[in-house]
């Protein structure tokens, strides 16, 4: 399923979770896991903890505003896709280069986002690997998943 | 005081009129899914009778992609009605964002409001 986009980004959009994974070494526990209504309110909250762990991590200005978008843009549609009253969990893992962000909210759609889509493109954009999945949750829910991972250098090309 | 600075969002945005037909949306806070709409309802407004609306970024403290979806949709109902969107980019947290979607290319920027009220038409 995963691919190399043009500038890179390895991209996968499934609906089934990608059988290998595409950090280097075993996911640990997340460092920081935020579990938040679903609404745009809270968004602000999630670039604050995203931008400060990148901070701490010594990632270069441009990765973390870059690091910032791609949180806010995961988590706005992961919001905007959710089902009424339904939790956002948001899971950050700082690891040796990089920082693995992934987060989940429950979903009525099996589709997951378009790769044509504006905000597709801004992911790929500014992360280095980035993936999105629907996984069936309880009931008739099914889970949206967004997974993707920033270097501390802002090596991705403009 | 403000045009609307009873906003309990964390955005404001204040139009001002400089010179006829000319008018000035200047922007501040945080540009996101939750206060998108609101620079969206008062520059389609705006648009309804200028023939240069200049959107200021400088205060702009985060730019997200619904805000970006914002200039977008400006630039092209602009374009219908004839006239022109100029928007004003300085800054590392307005600009990279531009960049890195392409839109710096798509759109008229200016480094400073001055520059954009100025420009010629």
């Amino acid at each position: 399923m995963a691919e190399v986009d043009v500038d890179g980004t390895e991209v996968t959009v499934s609906e089934h979770e990608p059988s290998t994974t595409t950090s280097e070494k075993p996911l640990p526990g997340p460092d920081v896991e935020v579990r938040i209504a679903a609404t745009p309110a809270h968004l602000s909250v999630l670039r604050a903890v995203a931008a400060d762990l990148a901070m701490r991590a010594d990632f270069t200005l441009d990765a973390i505003s870059d690091l910032k978008m791609a949180v806010d843009e995961a988590c706005s549609e992961l919001i905007s896709r959710s089902v009424p009253d339904g939790d956002l969990v948001c899971r950050f893992s700082v690891e040796a280069e990089q920082i693995h962000f992934s987060a989940e909210a429950p979903t009525t759609s099996l589709t997951p986002p378009s790769r044509e889509s504006f905000g597709w493109r801004v992911l790929t954009a500014l992360t280095d690997v980035v993936n999105t999945w629907v996984v069936p949750g309880p009931g008739d829910t099914h889970v949206l998943r967004f997974d993707l991972v920033k270097k501390r250098s802002d090596a991705v090309a403009l | 005081m403000t045009e609307n600075s009873s906003s309990a969002l964390p955005i404001d945005v204040v139009v001002d009129r400089p010179a006829p037909g000319v008018v000035v949306a200047s922007v501040s806070g945080e540009l996101d899914m939750l206060t998108a709409p609101r620079l969206h309802a008062v520059v389609t407004a705006e648009l309804a009778d200028c023939a240069v609306l200049v959107i200021d970024l400088s205060a702009v403290s985060f730019l997200g992609s619904a805000g970006l979806a914002v200039l977008v949709e400006t630039s092209h109902e602009a374009e219908r009605r004839q006239a022109q969107l100029r928007v004003v980019a300085t800054g590392r947290t307005v600009r990279r964002p531009l960049e890195i979607t392409g839109l710096d290319e798509v759109l008229t920027t200016f480094p400073t409001r001055d520059d954009a009220v100025g420009a010629p038409g």
